[in-house]
């Protein structure tokens, strides 16, 4: 009936959808490497009533256009780094860079910044898994397996190299290396929840960083990157999306107590 | 039959369209680089009345000029910068001053379209071309804008893109001598027509920084009770309007 009242309800259901993004980042402020998300709008088509033109000095210079309201037109990761924790647990790694750590699942290969590991013991040796259990994959896309001597004594080199103490207290390399591989467009990763991304489309494939020229991840051992969420800033998103919400209520109030008018002309 | 009516009923429509367009205004208050649209009314073209049983016709016989009625006469977007907004992104860009991002789209007809935005909040695709949100390449001087994975990406106030301190290419930003003759055709994007052709740029594009919506929520609110009001006054001349006619009607033929 009333575009307005359509471009109005338009526009507070994207900022509905806002506040969805901003409530998952906020209930995200605590989890190991979040990244948190942003909402995109975009305007919607526009309706053109009269269209521009000029011959010969006369008529329109300008369209008579009307707009359909608004939609949220993408979600965008912001991978900035988030603060780093030290915990002094020699099995937690922290990602300096834009790297990302690959762990296999039953689904296949998975990527993520959170290195909060453990280890799985497996007949004596033990295994370096994610704190969901999916083993941590080398260089060469091999699990980490150690000798399970070694668990109080893994160094993690800057590079990913793991060397251990074995039982005579000597230096030994294990021979492996932790894979950190890099997407060229990393906001098009498919987030699946439990701090994992998969690889879409739009990310690209994943390059493994030893296959790479320039500037390398930095892996920290004993640290933990925190999640990127501000809460500062998502409060005042928070308060800026209410209003919006609210005015374009107003404008839905406003067109209907219009419409209500115009029903009141024939009484 | 009462020409009131009519006029009455026209600044009825005319303020519907005003509200259609407050409305598409409040629902983009948190669009990227959008630009409020202002409506421009005009009356009818005035019509000279005269007396018709006058034995002579003669210009003395002329009653007035009258208009009955007004309508929305051109629709102007608002080019007012909007608010400036970290978000510390290396791809997010704004532009101070007057100035569009030039972006190409492929169209129905499988060519390009070439078309500009304010909207700075870019990324990357799969194969490391500069793209908007919604896929559209960003134009530079020597078309798409190709980028490596990995390494800083710096832009300077000019549009010069660098990575790795290598200057890859120079962003193609574009003014006009008159924006109004741009047209909005959603996602954020303007298209120009065949006169109004793009000048150089004279602002800075500032990097980590987007636009906002220059959607002012005091003006629009304002707006919206000035154009209730005025429809409800519309409303009220055409009932009593209505009024008129029904004693003129039902009482006067009664005796």
């Amino acid at each position: 009936m009333m575009r307005a009242l359509y471009s109005a309800a338009l526009g507070m259901k994207a900022q509905q959808t806002n506040v969805d993004i901003i409530s998952n980042n906020l209930a995200n402020v605590n989890t190991t490497a979040f990244k948190k998300d942003k909402a995109e709008f975009k305007d919607l088509l526009y309706e053109t009533l009269s269209r521009a033109d000029v011959v010969a000095g006369d008529g329109k210079p300008v369209s008579l256009q009307i707009g359909h309201g608004v939609t949220i037109s993408a979600i965008t990761k912001s991978f900035a780094e988030g603060n780093l924790e030290r915990t002094e647990n020699p099995l937690d790694l922290a990602i300096q860079g834009e790297g990302f750590f690959v762990v296999s699942t039953p689904n296949g290969p998975r990527y993520t910044r959170d290195g909060s590991f453990k280890v799985s013991n497996v007949e004596g040796q033990i295994k370096l898994v994610t704190s969901d259990g999916y083993p941590v994959l080398a260089e060469g896309d091999t699990e980490i397996v150690l000798p399970e001597t070694a668990i109080s004594s893994i160094t993690i080199d800057e590079t990913g190299r793991i060397t251990y103490k074995d039982q005579e207290g000597q230096i030994q390399d294990s021979g492996l290396k932790i894979k950190i591989v890099r997407f060229i467009n990393p906001q098009g990763l498919l987030a699946e929840g439990k701090n994992l991304y998969n690889v879409s489309a739009a990310s690209g494939e994943p390059v493994s960083e030893e296959e790479m020229e320039g500037q390398k991840s930095r892996i920290l051992q004993g640290f933990l990157e925190m999640s990127n969420v501000q809460v500062v800033d998502e409060m005042v998103k928070l308060i800026i999306a209410q209003r919006a919400y609210e005015i374009n209520s107003k404008a839905i109030q406003t067109a209907d107590d219009m419409l209500s008018m115009a029903n009141n002309l024939k009484r | 039959m009462i020409r009131g009516i009519y006029t009455s009923a026209s600044g009825m429509i005319l303020n519907q369209k005003l509200m259609d367009i407050t409305a598409n205004n409040v629902a983009n208050v948190s669009t990227t680089g959008f630009k409020r649209d202002v409506a421009q009314v005009e009356s009818f073209r005035n019509m000279l009345v005269y007396r018709i049983y006058d034995k002579v016709s003669s210009p003395d016989n002329a009653i007035g000029y009258m208009s009955l009625g007004s309508d929305v006469s051109r629709i102007v977007s608002d080019f007012s910068q909007g608010l400036y907004i970290k978000t510390d992104e290396p791809l997010n860009l704004a532009i101070r001053g007057n100035g569009f991002f030039t972006v190409e789209m492929p169209n129905n007809q499988g060519t390009q379209q070439i078309l500009y935005t304010r909207n700075g909040a870019f990324t990357l695709n799969s194969r490391g071309e500069l793209v908007t949100l919604d896929g559209f390449y960003v134009l530079g001087q020597n078309g798409r804008i190709v980028l490596q994975s990995g390494g800083q990406v710096r832009i300077d106030e000019q549009g010069n893109v660098y990575q790795n301190g290598r200057l890859v290419d120079r962003l193609r930003v574009v003014d006009f001598q008159d924006k109004q003759l741009l047209r909005k055709v959603g996602n954020n994007l303007f298209e120009a027509d065949a006169l109004s052709q793009p000048i150089p740029f004279s602002g800075k594009i500032i990097q980590g920084y987007l636009e906002g919506s220059n959607v002012n929520s005091v003006q629009e609110m304002v707006n919206m009770i000035s154009v209730l009001r005025a429809y409800e006054a519309n409303q009220k001349a055409f009932t009593i309007q209505d009024e008129t006619l029904q004693k003129a009607v039902n009482e006067i033929a009664r005796k």
